[in-house]
């Protein structure tokens, strides 16, 4: 029995990360793919889940027909789940948002809790239930930490399916339904298979039953497509869906509307044709092209596809064309070769354009060529996927690849009656990081203000400009004499330059990604204005303000030390739960954004990093439930382990660093991404350790025994909700991976100064 | 040479050199006291009930002890010359240049507004200059800009600066033109035909559920706003903007292009003009072409006369045509006039009479 009982264990872990990472892609095509987002629903899914785990560990005392509720949680689940891949798909039209419209971050963050709320609030009940029945005649503390270990074995082998296996050939609602069978199945052999449980309620096994043949029919019939279409047409309301897949960098989807075709990139219109945006292509193409005297070589790395190509290929060009998802490429072929769709079809096969299926920054590391233009056709960087695009460090490798009068143009958000603070403050960060790597930097403000940097000086006049427009003679549909200097005029610019004065804004780095702060800053401001902007609040939220609030901390900590004042220790236990599910998320998320910066794939590389560090999670905990005997407090080891954290955010740092320096070296290009696996590997390892270690420890305080396991998880859960949301919005983008890591590495070193502290009184420290 | 580009280079901007946000306070027209303390402001059809220290739905008019106050009377937040075309006039002046001006605040709240960071806002939230009503009409005149035009945020919401200035544009021969949602009480739009040469008003949609779901407002009293112009002949044109499956449906299109010319007349010109994503209806497409031109055939099927699809820079319905010749009688490309064959107000090939201010 205890094997079976094991295996649904592992069942219940595996079941966790399909919910988690199946809401989390599902949600991301809602809120637009934002890394934003990402944070608050990993965060949010941690709160349920350490909000179940403690409210069923207060229940346990009272309820009896234990095994009754594991069954029918787990059933609970599976519903749970599907209902709330449906509710993320159709909530927008349900609760009367406009189609189309974007959500405020209060939105996301209210909505998100709201739709992941009942599967993981779930999820979290049935660990607690799971330490409980498994306990058996073992000790509470071996119990929770066995009940890890499998569920972590789970969380890996749910991990590599879904990576290898299931998103690449299934659609959400098959992988929810296939994740539902095994549930049922594994409840089903509990039920049925073992004498130990006749105990059980003929009802509950009818239910099991019931669900099992209703999930298989489901899967096995037309039901899961027809259930999955109506979903998603209900979700893309009123246009028709021709293509709905994910790519390892996000959702793509195409629609159909009145013979337009619409690609969506995480539900962002990345291109229309065949009527595409002419004016925004041909102002982008042809105005900056006049301040070359004659460009031979252009190289775009993203949004070239759907128009834009087009304009350019009217020169005698030859254009090299990358998009930043190269999954667009691939789709658009396929499309293509049902449609041929004008102007699409004519980039693809113009012998003008090379397309490379390659992320557009890792084609300009690895080219050789040289360029007169280099395009960067994205609007905004708010994701940090896009604003790899923007920073200093690939501006230099841009300028790099350019020739001497080599132009390098990228588009911000621009107004040309009125910019608002947030507005000034985007423009005013690229423009200066522009600026710090470029001779010369133009802005031709609009809607959308198209910046131009060269390192040659970019001064015509506009007579030199209009005779190159009639030299060239190249047949557009808007950029005439009219238009160039209605564009053109230096009043406009004059204006900009008076809107733009007194900016003081950091520049934009990889490593401190202030330009998508900036640029959510600026959506937020949608949605609250001014001073009344979240992000401008944040903005007051100094550095140097969090670091002499952490050194107050330490000094208060010290003080009531020096009064001898006692700690008390299971405070002081739950601290360093909880300050080790912070450092973890932080440690997660900063890889995980670290990865989106180099790498630029980082939807493919979640699962596997999770993966590696619940596999890391697993080994801890086995070994720490096998070698630590019960109800000993072992102080010494929990600070060894702190210090361990501190290391490992420090070689975080130190290996990143490196790998800045040396990232267009192809080996460490390619073996960086295993360092950062490795390191989620031995942090997943210390805090595996961490967990029971201290749950035994705990258990030597305390006379509640089963309640520990529930109240400890939600301590560990709750520091992940706050470093998931702290983490994405304000320590790495504001303060960088240096400072992020500082504090970090501060809240540590409290804990340890906490812990070292502690004077044991009355009980007799054993072990240590 | 120098002449036609002087001519093309419209856009200058005016510069202010006092950017304070200490906002004016003008008493306003259009209320009435219902008790000593509340006020019911009676400018739009929203018809605010504010109470001591309180602001109306459109931010800008303050209830300051039982007496309402415009907080944007001469604080405009942006003034430009840009060509009449964008606004868009298709039938006014053609080719000649606006002296635009805005001010904060509007009493709607589309979430696809191009103009969402000042008209989404109130006065105290943004940037704004001095400029008293006779300042602007002084500017007007000496940058020789035959038109004031009230756009941008909803000019309705600074009503007594626009009265006052449109009358004194008057006085001075200079024109007024108005763009607006057209969401006003009859007895303020009444009040200020007079001094408005032409208006533009943007037809949102012709669904009751559109006006209160995205825009906050009611269809009804647009319409009727449309009727006062259409009563006290003023020119004016309307202008749709098509989002994809908000409002672009054929029998919407057909119910609003048929009432357009049962009760407005078919000589009025109307432009469907291309969505294109912004604010927070960002995640639909610009609107297909083929859109615009069902909605263009709709119209034409209703006998309306003047059809235009705007933003599609090139579009052969961006330019106008004679309805009794077919002849272009004036040439678009984009926001430039290439041609123009209206003399006098008429078709200089077969002579008919063309509605709108030519002269």
């Amino acid at each position: 029995m205890q094997r079976k009982f094991s295996a649904a264990l592992f069942i219940i872990g595996f079941s966790g990360m399909v919910a988690q990472i199946i809401l989390i892609r599902e949600l991301l095509v809602v809120f637009h793919g934002n890394e934003l987002s990402l944070g608050i629903i990993i965060a949010n899914w941690l709160i349920s889940e350490a909000s179940g785990a403690y409210f069923m560990g207060g229940l346990l005392k009272k309820i009896y027909k234990k095994f009754d509720i594991f069954i029918i949680l787990q059933i609970l689940f599976s519903i749970s789940l599907l209902l709330s891949v449906l509710g993320v798909r159709t909530f927008k039209n349900i609760l009367g948002f406009t189609t189309g419209e974007i959500l405020s971050p209060w939105i996301i963050l209210i909505s998100s809790l709201f739709l992941i709320f009942l599967p993981s609030f779930i999820h979290g009940s049935l660990f607690s239930i799971s330490c409980k029945l498994k306990e058996n005649n073992k000790e509470p503390a071996s119990s929770i930490g066995i009940v890890y270990v499998f569920e972590t074995l789970g969380n890996i082998a749910a991990a590599l399916c879904l990576n290898f296996v299931l998103l690449p050939h299934f659609h959400s609602i098959d992988i929810v339904l296939v994740t539902s069978i095994l549930i049922t199945s594994s409840c089903m052999f509990l039920i049925f298979r073992d004498i130990d449980f006749r105990i059980i309620k003929r009802s509950t096994k009818i239910i099991s039953l019931t669900f099992f043949i209703t999930f298989i029919i489901s899967l096995l019939s037309p039901v899961s497509d027809f259930i999955h279409k109506i979903s998603i047409d209900k979700q893309w309301q009123g246009q028709k869906i021709i293509s709905y897949k994910n790519s390892i960098f996000g959702n793509i989807a195409i629609t159909s509307l009145d013979e337009q075709i619409t690609f969506y990139s995480n539900a962002d219109p990345l291109f229309i044709c065949p009527a595409p945006d002419t004016m925004s292509h041909e102002e982008l193409a042809h105005i900056p092209l006049l301040y070359h005297p004659n460009p031979k070589n252009i190289l775009v790395l993203s949004g070239g596809i759907g128009g834009f190509l087009s304009e350019l290929s009217k020169y005698p060009v030859k254009i090299d064309n990358a998009e930043i998802d190269p999954a667009i490429i691939q789709t658009s072929i396929e499309i293509d070769n049902k449609f041929q769709l004008s102007p699409v079809h004519e980039e693809l096969y113009n012998k003008k354009i090379k397309h490379h299926l390659i992320d557009g920054r890792l084609f300009i590391t690895k080219t050789a060529s040289y360029y007169d233009a280099i395009f960067i056709n994205l609007d905004i960087p708010t994701q940090i996927q896009t604003n790899r695009l923007f920073t200093k460090e690939f501006m230099k490798k841009a300028r790099s690849r350019l020739k001497n009068n080599g132009l390098f143009v990228l588009t911000l958000p621009g107004s040309l009656n009125y910019m608002s603070v947030e507005l000034k403050k985007l423009n005013a960060c690229i423009r200066n990081t522009l600026n710090s790597v470029f001779e010369s930097v133009i802005v031709i403000p609009g809607t959308r203000n198209i910046y131009i940097a060269s390192p040659s000086n970019l001064n015509k006049s506009m007579d030199i400009l209009l005779e190159t427009l009639q030299k060239r003679n190249i047949k557009t549909h808007l950029i005439t004499p009219f238009h160039i200097s209605l564009k053109l005029d230096k009043t406009y610019q004059t204006w900009f330059e008076n809107e733009m004065k007194n900016i003081n804004v950091k520049i934009n780095q990889d490593l401190t990604p202030i330009g998508t702060f900036y640029a959510q800053s600026y959506q937020n401001s949608f949605f609250s204005y001014g001073k009344e902007n979240i992000f401008e609040k944040i903005l007051s939220a100094s550095y140097s303000k969090i670091i002499y609030s952490a050194l107050l901390i330490f000094f208060i900590i010290f003080l009531l030390k020096f009064l001898s004042f006692n700690f008390h220790i299971k405070t002081s236990l739950s601290a360093t739960i909880a300050t080790t599910g912070f450092a973890s998320m932080f440690f997660n998320m900063s890889s995980i954004l670290i990865f989106q910066i180099y790498y630029g794939y980082v939807y493919y590389f979640i699962s596997l990093l999770i993966a590696f560090f619940m596999c890391g999670v697993s080994i801890g905990a086995y070994f720490a439930t096998k070698h630590i005997k019960n109800n000993v407090y072992i102080k010494n080891r929990i600070i060894r382990l702190q210090y361990g954290i501190i290391v490992l955010i420090i070689a975080l740092f130190i290996f990143t660093l490196g790998f800045k320096k040396y990232d267009n070296v192809p080996v460490l290009h390619f073996l960086f991404r295993y360092v950062l696996l490795a390191l989620n590997l031995i942090f997943g390892i210390l805090q595996g350790y961490e967990f029971p270690t201290i749950c035994k420890s705990f258990n030597f305080f305390t006379k509640r025994k089963d309640k520990t396991a529930g109240f400890l998880y939600a301590c560990d859960l709750l520091g992940g909700f706050a470093g998931g949301i702290l983490s994405t919005i304000l320590l790495i983008p504001l303060y960088g991976l240096l400072r992020s890591c500082t504090i970090v590495v501060l809240i540590k070193v409290i804990i340890i100064f906490l812990l070292s502290r502690i004077k044991l009184d009355n009980f007799s420290q054993k072990n240590v | 040479m120098k002449k036609n580009i002087f001519y093309f280079l419209l856009i200058s901007f005016l510069f202010f050199s006092d950017t304070t946000s200490v906002y004016a306070e003008k008493e306003a027209m259009f209320y009435k006291n219902i008790n000593g303390k509340t006020i019911r402001c009676d400018l739009c059809p929203h018809k605010c009930i504010l109470d001591k220290g309180e602001t109306g739905f459109c931010k800008v008019r303050l209830n300051r002890d039982g007496k309402l106050y415009s907080l944007v009377f001469g604080k405009p937040c942006t003034v430009n010359i840009g060509p009449i075309e964008k606004a868009p006039f298709y039938h006014f002046l053609p080719g000649s240049k606006r002296l635009c001006v805005a001010t904060a605040g509007c009493n709607m709240r589309c979430s696809f507004c191009q103009n969402w960071q000042i008209s989404q806002n109130g006065p105290e939230d943004i940037r704004s200059f001095s400029l008293t009503p006779e300042e602007l009409v002084q500017k007007a005149a000496q940058l020789e800009i035959p038109t004031i035009c009230y756009t941008y945020s909803e000019p309705i919401v600074f009503y007594e600066y626009m009265y006052e200035s449109s009358i004194l544009a008057k006085n001075s021969g200079i024109r007024t033109t108005m763009v607006s949602n057209g969401f006003i009480n009859s007895l303020p739009m009444k009040k200020l035909i007079p001094y408005l040469d032409a208006v533009k008003i943007d037809l949102k949609a012709f669904s009751t559920k559109f006006y209160e779901d995205i825009c906050d407002a009611k269809l009804e009293e647009v319409k009727n706003t449309l009727k006062l112009l259409k009563e006290n002949k003023k020119h004016f044109e309307i202008v749709v903007l098509i989002i994809p499956t908000l409002n672009d449906s054929d029998p919407e299109l057909n119910s609003m292009c048929k009432w357009i010319s049962v009760n407005l007349g078919n000589d009025i010109p109307i432009h469907f003009s291309r969505f294109v994503p912004s604010y927070k209806l960002t995640s639909l497409p610009m609107t297909p072409v083929k859109t615009l031109e069902r909605a263009h055939k709709i119209a034409k099927k209703n006998h309306l006369k003047y059809v235009y699809i705007g933003n599609v820079p090139g579009h052969i319905y961006n330019s106008t045509y004679c309805p009794s010749c077919g002849k272009i009688l004036v040439k678009r490309m984009q926001y430039e006039v290439t041609k123009l064959n209206i003399s006098k107000g008429k078709c200089k090939f077969c002579g008919l009479s063309i509605p709108g201010v030519w002269e």
